[in-house]
């Protein structure tokens, strides 16, 4: 072999490598799964029906994430609601799909997007924590736990 | 009245309310007098006499005007079972009402909630979840009728729609935040969205230039 033949082929197998190190990565970016961030629920008085919970929803896939059902073992049923306030008038706007663009993110926050947790099955105290399952339009399924706190105004533990 | 006809004639009162309050509310801030360059808070140049009206307090005890008088008094309506907007305005006005500790008793606000959901409201209800927030806090419910006086009088506005639960529907509410001076009229309105820093700032001033 020339020298040039011997550059040929060495270009040609670093060729092949990286294109064998790309197919075996790009899988992996693409299908990169949902993260929930800090996610926790406002504790409640005893007698509230109903509490809710917020989070911060990423999704780092290279593909839109559908949110399709939200389920706990600690309450009858969990909705995506969002608050609107109109003319000073609050009121609530069910969210039955939530989509999530590649490398987006949904923030679920206080007077804001949450999720509506109605009918719990039994009393918490802080710090407890809640089940919860994130069900997806692909299939894929995600599990977290999202424990009770007052929240950030939480007048019990103000510092001055 | 059996229970569909007597939701049916609330639910058709209050979006009589609901519309009556927004033209009030519209018409008290067409006549805004802003207490500073730096307020949210919408001050009325002439603080307005509010309606009689006779509530009941969460202890059972007879709520109005006169428990209006002699102090400070923050009104927000709400209702308990409002997952997102009334527990997040509680919290804040009980870290509000602990920023507000270093003012003289006299100048602290009573803290109250008026419930927009009297008919699954009862004062008994209200002794376990108001004062989870605050044990200062006072929850009011009553007659409908006498609800809607109130509400009237101060421009708030409520209306029930349809939802999937036991009951059959869910209230919309004014969200606002409303400042009574210790002679029972009305001085303020603290629109969303509401901060502990921003409502310490403003009902200091407000108290300051009116007290």
């Amino acid at each position: 072999m020339t020298h040039r033949d011997v550059s040929q082929h060495r270009a040609g197998i670093l060729l092949l490598v990286l294109a064998l190190f790309l197919a075996a990565c790009s899988p992996e970016t693409d299908d990169r799964p949902a993260r929930i961030e800090d996610p926790w629920i406002r504790l409640a008085p005893p007698n509230a029906g109903m509490l809710a919970g917020y989070l911060v929803l990423e999704n780092p896939g290279a593909r839109p994430l559908e949110l399709v059902a939200v389920s706990s073992p600690d309450f009858a049923s969990v909705e995506v609601h969002r608050t609107e306030i109109v003319d000073g008038v609050a009121r609530m706007i069910a969210e039955p799909a939530l989509t999530v663009p590649p490398g987006g993110h949904a923030v679920f926050e206080p007077g804001g997007r949450h999720l509506m947790l109605h009918g719990p099955t039994r009393p918490f105290g802080e710090g407890e924590r809640v089940a919860l399952e994130f069900r997806f339009a692909d299939g894929a399924q995600l599990a977290f736990e999202a424990p009770l706190r007052r929240g950030p105004d939480g007048g019990h533990h103000h510092d001055h | 009245m059996d229970k569909p006809l007597r939701l049916a004639v609330f639910a058709l009162v209050a979006v009589l309310a609901a519309v009556a309050g927004m033209t009030l509310a519209r018409w008290i801030q067409g006549t805004p007098a802003a207490a500073g360059a730096d307020t949210r808070a919408l001050v009325l140049q002439a603080p307005r006499a509010l309606p009689d009206f006779l509530l009941t307090d969460h202890e059972q005890r007879p709520f109005g005007p006169a428990r209006l008088r002699g102090r400070w008094t923050l009104l927000f309506f709400g209702f308990t079972r409002c997952p997102d907007v009334c527990p997040t305005t509680l919290n804040t006005l009980a870290g509000l009402a602990q920023a507000l500790e270093d003012l003289p008793a006299a100048l602290q606000p009573s803290i109250t909630m008026v419930s927009v959901d009297p008919m699954r409201d009862t004062a008994e209800e209200l002794s376990t979840y108001v004062p989870f927030f605050d044990p200062d806090f006072v929850g009011v419910t009553g007659e409908m009728g006498e609800v809607l006086t109130l509400t009237r009088g101060l421009g708030v506005a409520f209306a029930y729609q349809p939802a999937a639960n036991e009951e059959g529907y869910t209230v919309e509410h004014t969200a606002s935040v409303f400042l009574v001076d210790p002679r029972g009229r009305l001085a303020a309105i603290f629109s969303t969205p509401h901060r502990v820093d921003d409502l310490d700032r403003e009902y200091r001033q407000i108290v300051r230039q009116r007290g």
